[in-house]
């Protein structure tokens, strides 16, 4: 085992999203910062139970999609009004011909709107990440089934390996556990 | 003698003619080259591909023969420079020549194009008023015969292959042993060459006890023996159409194939020119049984079966006064009431400007009560005139038949012509042929003939070869070589010259003879140069009026066809002639002016007779009942009908010229020969055929499934009188209605060039020939696709004839019904360079798009083959190359599993490339496209560029690059015998094109969709007779714009 | 927010009614039946299935090769039908893409909780179909290797791609909604695969799944930004999913060629899209049902019902499109358009054509073979009882495939083979090549399906989770059963 290892931080298994959401809005009050918790399907409360706020996803998306706007627009007038301008069909080559471009303006726009959105979530949740400690945890596999953990980080200020140990515990956490790095 | 290299200045057009044959001709350098390269380089030819070796010599000569039109004949694959520089010759500058094309009603004038001394476009000679610039579908399509691969090549002796030398050596020898020539006979085709006619009499001179005969299966032999008992035998007569105001046609296809001069067709159409409202035109009656484009022109029209046309001559006469003598009819025929009677009055009131033309293989006596009647009416002089005969009377085909039978003739030289294919049935001509100890047979082909001959020479075609001719106006023309003989033919008069004891021809020494005697005194060398240059002598002797000497004989016509007695006619064919085309491929795939069938021939038929027979007309399909046409156990023929609205009923048309047993792979297989069912009795029909439903199905090609215009109001029509009463007819209930004028979202972006192409259209004018067809063909290197893709809706021409048949019945075609007399109209349809063009908005990568000239402009190396444009062209004129139509095998080819199919389908496992000679054809200035592009008709840009460089170069650095008036037009225009297609400067007000899209009559298709054609067509206008029984059907055919 | 807790009511009826998960299943019960679909020893019948759908692929790759080597005219078009099979099928298969995004995105804007057991499933549909459409589009053209010049780059003709052209649109609509869709199913199948990776045994397995995981860890600060990012492409993905269909449209209603030159063609096209698309969901999932009983308690004649009663709506719809084309073409008084409609399509031997005094349309069977399988077809779904009879579902969800492509067949084929001049009117006959690739898209497409049956979870595992009971926070096992409905989706 890994005894000499780093600590990482301690981890309690919980039976039920209820008893998760009790313990974490216990921990928030305890006023810990770098701890999470783990369920197989997003809990709806949690964030606040978390004392997390909105996610920004969305700014960066709508960034996205102005610069994907702007493509559409510049990569279609500026060959057919500007460089190419030639006759086809007698159509205008001047703003007049707006129309025809805005199917290419909308796709670009969805385009890149989505590359910004997973591009974004790649950058907020850290993934792809291979490797995390917390997989070291044999009980951890059950988190994408049915297993609700909650997990203090040893690098948080207020962690105290007996005394958190104890909190989470008395949180009626089961299998309360020592993660190594 | 060195020739100083002189350009020549440059007409605005940049078109060039030849001038000094006599100080080339003439000198050592000239006669060195043939002597010591022209058999051998030549020779060298054999093998499809030219050697290099053999070319680099060939090349040689040509440099010598430059201006001769020899200009450096250049190998397709091997590229090689002029060693020395040619007179004139300037790579990629086009070089013109004048010459003219052999036909048995005279020669037809041309000016041939020629790039790098290759031959690649036939025009009509614009100086010579028989062509006026015009030609017809066959010396447009002629050129594609001088290059055919699988023309003759070889010299044969009893189907071995032999070398000139052996056929000189044997000749000679030969010759010699001919002693007064009794056992010797010669048959020879049509052909008035001056030239020709001194060595025939020069052979008599040498052998007297020679024979001399001519046959054409479609030739004027009845029409001749009536010509000489009506007005005697001195004198030949041609007739100045332009000058009748009423013409009436006895089944004379006029227009189409049974007379090929410009003139007439062109003198025709002057006549129907109508540019304002009071205009007068003239008035056509045509009595035929099968819809000819001369019929479909009519005013009135009557379908009689051919057995009946005597008949109906006979009451003309009576109604005219004219004794018919001794000529009396079996069986009398119901004639419409009163049609001959206000015909008649109609013809009489002109007091002889008119005309009755009756068919040239008609009876004599029918032909001999025509020039009668025509002698009634007045019409010698006026519009009848009389040349004198050029050519001695010879020999009829039955005459050389009898001798070869009483074998009195030993020796057959045989000059062109393929009597074995096309005597008449009951001649046997092949057992005849085999049953003479030597024949000598000169032809284009290795054919049916040639099987069956001692020696086969490969005759040389009229482009490779000197001669002359004889003009329909009586002009004396040039036949001069525009290229060696590819495959080293002789011409009939190298042979003519060895039997009259010359040496074969080293050039035009036959003919400057023949021309120093015209000539008389004057300077030989300057006026043979004009000559050369010109192409032609205008007309020495004026025509003078006919003396009719009319003795009419006592014939009696037989019984007409009818219920239970069905007649098979015999028309020429619209493309294969009497079936000397039928190894051209342009010609094959042309579609015939009625029916728009290719690569076969048809059996066409009267709704009514084909109900009674139990035959059907494939609906949405290609498949065509089979029936068996049997006068006899041996003259039996199996044909596909095609039921034809305005047929005669009772009457079955079948053409000539198809079902050639020995013919190259372009012909192979093609139609049948109808020839097997004609005999000597019954040269242009027969009746009492006996027709049997085979029962069976077999596919015919036509590029024109549909018969009606549906009452969309595509060719506008109007009587003359409807016209002066409502001059802007064409305008009339226009549905759907065109946009208001100058409702538009945004302004059409400006074209800024000076010029602007446009292209007017009188469908007054147009009879749907063809001609135009070829010459686009030609002129843009359009290809071939073959029957099986025709079929599959992909023949490729930019330029096609849409026929419509127009008729007040509510036949309904869809349900198998046809209309059983209806009215032809003929649409030109191109591209029409729509000004907001619906192809170009949805092409996704900008293949095609706007030139600054307004010309719809494709860029074939842009195009990636969506076919969007095509689904968007409301005419359906773009053309896709769905095969690599000129790299692999068009037709059938035989594989190992699969058997035989389709070598387009095979694709990459077939051989890619094009015969040599084929490539040297094609014009150097235009694509040859490749599989999975786009193509259309373009307004032959090519030319135009042409012309806007040779502007550009003239303007130098002034600011006029405005390409002169009229300078020049697009091959369809320039080939068109009537003018009815005028291509031009739209921006230019006096351009002849404005003048005629300013007329009231002028119009633009599907005006509702707002596309600005730039094509405009001209009413279509009849001018019916209000006497005459049918004219009300007329007037109320006439397809108003809306109907 | 008012909205928001009005659809809240509703679910809290719904829900209340019927469980969407029958049986009282566990969270663990999810989890074990769905990745044992994907664990368990490969079944007989995949590779029987297998057996039949690889060759047909390859026949139909075969049939492609020899399409470009040999040039279009392989095929049975011409003038004046210069598009029939190949666009016929692109629009064909891209209308059954339509389902996938369709379930996933606006149903999970529309809180239709149901959406989460079929649409891991139609979404993987989407992307199969998108590919067998985007074969035909790429090969129809004559010259395949020159189909770069459609992309907006510098080239040596300096000719830029005409944006004015529907077709262009289409390339930057379909390429956008496959990528958009195909980054809409990953995002989605995330948690799923991380689920695989932790049941995996085999350390092979495990690595793989781990891979495509990306280390997914269920932390709730990853799930939130998850549920935002997910939230955000199903909110791109409507306006995409209603603008793909409109732009394919628009290849036909920009054109000038009656019978195409139609301004009801785009919401007309997004509607028989839909339908098309569920029809061909439940063609897929109605035999998956069978074959995996344990999608029963997932898949349940609930959701049948439900994707039943949407067939019947959108079928409707397209039978007034139908019928609005056809009123159209009368009022316009155009005799271009009426012909048409009338003599190209509508005017049988029987009834129409005698009724109109025409003569029967060269595809009227075509014309009626659409009507009856879309318009008719549908019509039982009327009844409660026939929406829950499997079989005659699955027969009139076949109809309705069938009845589809022929939508697309008649629209481009009768409206090219006579058009404006009677000269030019011909007829067009299929060849065995494009046949051949027809059948072999179907090959391809069933391939691919059976492959993802037995590699991923064919059912969301984490958000069919969320709608269990036991998920919600506030759920107590003994409580009283309404407590249920407090949970709130995401």
């Amino acid at each position: 085992m890994a005894e000499q290892k780093r600590v990482y931080g301690i981890g309690a298994e919980f039976s039920s999203p209820a008893e998760l959401m009790h313990a974490a809005e216990k921990v928030r009050d305890a006023g810990f910062k770098r701890w999470d918790v783990h369920t197989p399907f997003p809990i709806h409360g949690m964030d606040k139970a978390m004392g997390l706020g909105k996610s920004w996803l969305s700014a960066v998306v709508f960034i996205g999609g102005i610069t994907g706007f702007l493509t559409g627009v510049f990569l279609q007038f500026i060959p057919s009004s500007f460089i190419y301008p030639m006759i086809v069909a007698g159509k205008p080559v001047n703003f007049m011909t707006v129309p025809a471009f805005i199917p290419i303006m909308f796709e670009l726009t969805i385009l890149l709107s989505a590359f910004a959105c997973v591009g974004g979530l790649c950058v907020f949740t850290q993934l792809p990440k291979w490797y995390h400690p917390i997989f070291n945890w044999e009980r951890f596999t059950r988190v994408t089934d049915d297993g609700y953990f909650l997990l203090i980080e040893a690098r948080d200020p207020k962690f105290s390996e007996t005394k958190t140990r104890q909190l989470l515990t008395d949180l009626g956490g089961a299998h309360v556990t020592l993660v190594h790095d | 003698m060195k020739h100083i290299f002189h350009h020549p200045p440059e007409k605005a057009t940049g078109r060039k003619y030849w001038r000094s044959i006599g100080q080339l001709a003439e000198t050592k350098e000239f006669q060195g080259w043939l002597e010591r390269e022209f058999p051998e380089g030549a020779s060298e030819l054999k093998a499809d591909g030219v050697s290099r070796r053999s070319f680099l010599k060939l090349m040689g000569a040509s440099a010598a023969l430059a201006g001769m039109g020899l200009a450096a004949c250049r190998h397709p694959l091997n590229l090689v420079p002029f060693t020395e520089s040619s007179e004139w010759s300037i790579p990629g500058k086009a070089l013109f020549f004048a010459t003219s094309m052999p036909w048995r009603s005279g020669a037809e004038p041309l000016v041939i194009t020629t790039h790098d001394g290759r031959p690649t476009k036939v025009e009509g000679n614009p100086r010579h008023p028989v062509s006026s610039g015009g030609t017809g579908t066959f010396a447009q399509s002629s050129l594609l015969d001088l290059y055919d691969p699988e023309r003759s090549r070889f010299f044969y002796q009893d189907g071995e292959e032999a070398t000139a030398e052996d056929f000189e050596h044997s000749l000679d020898y030969m010759i010699g042993r001919l002693g007064d020539g009794s056992g010797l006979a010669f048959l020879a085709e049509e052909n008035a060459s001056p030239t020709r006619e001194r060595l025939r009499k020069e052979v008599l001179k040498r052998f007297p006890k020679s024979r001399w005969a001519v046959y054409e299966p479609l030739g004027n032999e009845l029409a001749d023996a009536a010509h000489a008992a009506a007005y005697g035998a001195a004198v030949t007569s041609v007739f100045n159409i332009e000058a009748a105001d009423v013409v009436l046609s006895l089944d004379n296809d006029f227009l189409g194939s049974d007379e090929v001069a410009p003139v007439v067709a062109r003198g025709f159409a002057n006549r129907r020119r109508v540019e304002k409202p009071g205009d007068k035109m003239n008035r056509l009656y045509v009595v035929e049984n099968r819809y000819t484009i001369t019929g479909g022109m009519a005013d009135h029209r009557l379908r009689l079966p051919a057995s009946q046309v005597g008949h109906f001559v006979l009451a003309l006469a009576k109604e005219l006064g004219v004794d018919a003598g001794g000529i009396t009819a079996e069986g009398n025929v119901e004639l419409p009431e009163g049609w001959v009677r206000e015909a008649a009055a109609d013809l009489r009131s002109t007091n002889g400007r008119c005309l009755v033309l009756v068919g040239n293989r008609y009876p004599v006596a029918v032909q001999q009560l025509v020039a009668a009647i025509n002698e009634k009416l007045g019409a010698q002089g006026k519009t009848l005139f009389s040349l004198p005969q050029t050519v001695e009377p010879a020999l009829s085909l039955s005459d050389l038949a009898t001798a070869i039978k009483e074998k009195s003739v030993r020796t057959l030289v045989i000059l062109g012509g393929n009597p074995v294919y096309n005597a008449p049935s009951d001649y046997n001509w092949r057992e005849l042929q085999e049953s003479i100890p030597l024949v000598i047979r000169l032809g284009l082909h290795e054919d049916e003939t040639s099987r069956v001959a001692n020696w086969h020479i490969p005759a040389a075609h009229y482009l490779e070869t000197w001669s002359d001719g004889i003009a329909y106006d009586g002009s004396y023309t040039a036949v001069q070589p525009i290229i060696l003989p590819l495959y080293n033919g002789w011409s009939e008069n190298d042979l003519l010259a060895k039997f009259a004891g010359q040496p074969k021809p080293k050039g035009s020494e036959l003919v400057q003879e023949t021309f120093r005697a015209r000539l008389g005194g004057a300077d030989f060398a300057k006026s043979w140069n004009q000559f050369l240059h010109d192409g032609f002598l205008p007309a020495t002797v004026k025509p003078g009026a006919l003396s009719y000497r009319g003795s009419l004989p006592s014939a009696k016509l037989a019984a007409p066809a009818g219920p239970g007695a069905i007649e098979i006619v015999f028309p020429a064919d619209a493309k294969m002639d009497d079936g000397r085309f039928n190894n051209n491929g342009w010609l094959q795939e042309a579609p015939d002016p009625i029916t728009k069938t290719t690569w076969d021939n048809v059996a066409w038929i009267s709704p009514k007779t084909a109900k009674e027979l139990g035959l059907k007309h494939p609906i949405h399909a290609s498949e065509h009942d089979l029936v068996e046409i049997a006068f006899d156990d041996n003259r039996k023929v199996e044909a596909a009908i095609f039921i034809v609205p305005g047929h005669a009923d009772n009457s079955i048309a079948l053409s000539l010229g198809w079902g050639r047993e020995v013919v190259g792979k372009v012909g192979e297989g093609t139609g049948v020969n109808a020839y097997r069912l004609r005999t000597s009795d019954s040269l242009y029909y027969g009746v009492g055929a006996k027709i049997t439903n085979l029962r069976r199905k077999f596919p015919i090609a036509h590029t024109q499934e549909h018969f009606s215009m549906e009452g969309r109001g595509l060719v506008r029509e109007a009587t003359l009188d409807e016209f002066a009463e409502n001059p802007t007819f064409v305008k009339d209930n226009v549905s759907p209605p065109a946009p208001p004028n100058g409702v538009s979202l945004y302004p059409h972006p400006k074209l800024t060039s000076p010029n602007q192409w446009g292209m007017a259209i009188d469908l007054n004018t147009c009879f749907g020939c063809n001609a135009c067809v070829i010459a686009c063909q030609a002129e843009n290197n359009v290809p071939i696709v073959g029957k099986e893709q025709v079929i599959n809706g992909r023949s490729m021409h930019w330029l096609r004839n849409d026929r419509y048949f127009v008729s007040d019945g509510g036949e309904e075609e869809d349900l198998g019904e046809y209309a059983s007399d209806p009215q032809m109209v003929v649409q030109p349809m191109m591209c029409q360079h729509c000004e907001n063009a619906p192809c170009e908005t949805v092409c996704p990568v900008n293949a095609t798009v706007h030139s600054d000239d307004g010309l719809n402009v494709m860029a074939y190396n842009r195009c990636i083959g969506t076919r969007y444009c095509a689904n968007n062209c409301p005419f359906k004129v773009r053309r896709f190359n769905f095969f690599d139509y000129n790299q692999r095998p068009i037709g059938k080819v035989k594989v190992p599993i699969l058997g035989e199919v389709s070598g387009l389908a095979l694709g990459p496992l077939t051989k890619k490339g094009m015969a040599d000679t084929l490539k040297m054809q094609k014009n150097p200035n235009v694509t040859v496209r490749m599989r999975g592009v786009m193509e259309k008709c373009t307004f032959c840009v090519q030319r135009i560029q042409e012309a806007r460089i040779a502007q550009k170069v003239k303007a130098g650095s002034s600011s006029d690059t405005t390409i002169p008036r009229d300078s020049f037009t697009s091959a369809c225009a320039q080939a068109c015998p009537t003018d009815a297609l005028v291509f031009g400067d739209i921006a230019d007000p006096e351009s002849r094109v404005s003048k005629l899209k300013a007329q009231q009559k002028a119009y633009t298709l599907l005006e509702y969709l707002n596309i600005n054609p730039r094509v405009t067509y001209l009413a279509r206008l009849r001018n019916p007779n209000p006497k005459m029984p049918d004219a009300k059907r007329t007037a109320s055919q006439a397809e108003p714009a809306h109907s | 927010m008012a909205t928001g807790t009005s659809t809240f009511e509703q679910q809290k009826a719904e829900v209340t009614r019927v469980p969407l998960v029958t049986n009282n299943r566990s969270i663990s019960w999810i989890t074990q039946n769905i990745s044992s679909i994907v664990e368990e020893k490969t079944p007989i019948w995949w590779w029987v299935a297998m057996m039949f759908t690889v060759p047909v692929a390859l026949f139909g790759l075969f049939c492609v090769a020899y399409q470009i080597s040999t040039g279009v005219g392989v095929w049975g078009e011409n003038h004046p039908v210069g598009w029939a099979w190949d666009i016929t099928n692109f629009v064909f298969w891209i209308g059954i893409g339509h389902a996938g995004t369709l379930i996933s995105a606006i149903l999970f804007l529309t809180r239709q909780k149901w959406r989460t057991s079929i649409n891991r499933a139609s979404e993987a549909m989407t992307l199969f179909a998108v590919c067998c459409a985007g074969i035909f589009p790429a090969i129809h053209v004559g010259r395949v290797w020159m189909a770069w010049f459609l992309a907006p780059i510098p080239n040596a003709n300096a000719i830029w791609p005409n944006f004015r052209s529907p077709l262009l649109w289409d390339v930057f609509a379909v390429s956008t909604y496959f990528t958009v869709s195909v980054l809409f199913w990953y995002v989605g199948l995330v948690p799923d695969l991380a689920t695989l990776r932790d049941r995996a045994k085999s350390k092979v397995t495990k690595f793989i799944y781990g891979i495509f995981a990306l280390g997914w860890r269920g932390a709730n600060r990853h799930w939130r930004h998850y549920e935002m990012a997910y939230l955000i492409l199903a909110g791109i993905s409507t306006p995409l999913v209603l603008s793909v269909h409109s732009v394919v449209s628009f290849d036909f209603a920009t054109s000038v060629l009656p019978g195409w030159h139609a301004t009801i063609f785009p919401p007309y096209f997004v509607a028989g899209a839909i339908f098309g698309g569920f029809a061909m969901v439940l063609t897929i999932l109605l035999p998956a049902r069978l074959l995996y009983p344990q999608l029963k308690d997932v898949i349940t004649p609930q959701h049948i019902d439900k994707m039943c009663k949407i067939i019947l709506l959108t079928g409707s719809i397209v039978g007034y499109a139908y019928a609005m084309e056809f009123f159209m073409a009368w009022y316009s008084a155009n005799p271009y358009e009426i012909w048409v409609f009338l003599r190209n399509r509508v005017a049988d031997p029987v009834v129409f054509g005698p009724l109109f005094n025409v003569p029967p349309a060269p595809y009227w069977w075509a014309y009626w073979a659409m009507i009856g399988c879309n318009v008719f077809a549908p019509q039982v779904f009327w009844s409660k009882k026939n929406r829950h009879n499997l079989i005659l579902v699955f027969i009139i969800v076949n109809l309705v495939n069938a009845g589809m492509w022929f939508e697309r067949f008649v629209i481009i084929v009768t409206s090219l083979h006579r058009d404006f001049l009677p000269s030019s009117w011909g007829m067009f006959h299929p060849t065995w090549a494009e046949i051949g690739l027809f059948v072999g898209t179907f090959g391809i497409f069933l391939t691919l399906f059976l492959l993802f049956m037995r590699f991923l979870p064919m059912v969301a595992m984490s958000e069919v989770k969320i709608v269990l009971p036991e998920a919600d926070p506030h759920h107590h096992p003994e409580g009283p059963s309404h407590d249920k409905t407090t949970q709130v989706q995401h």
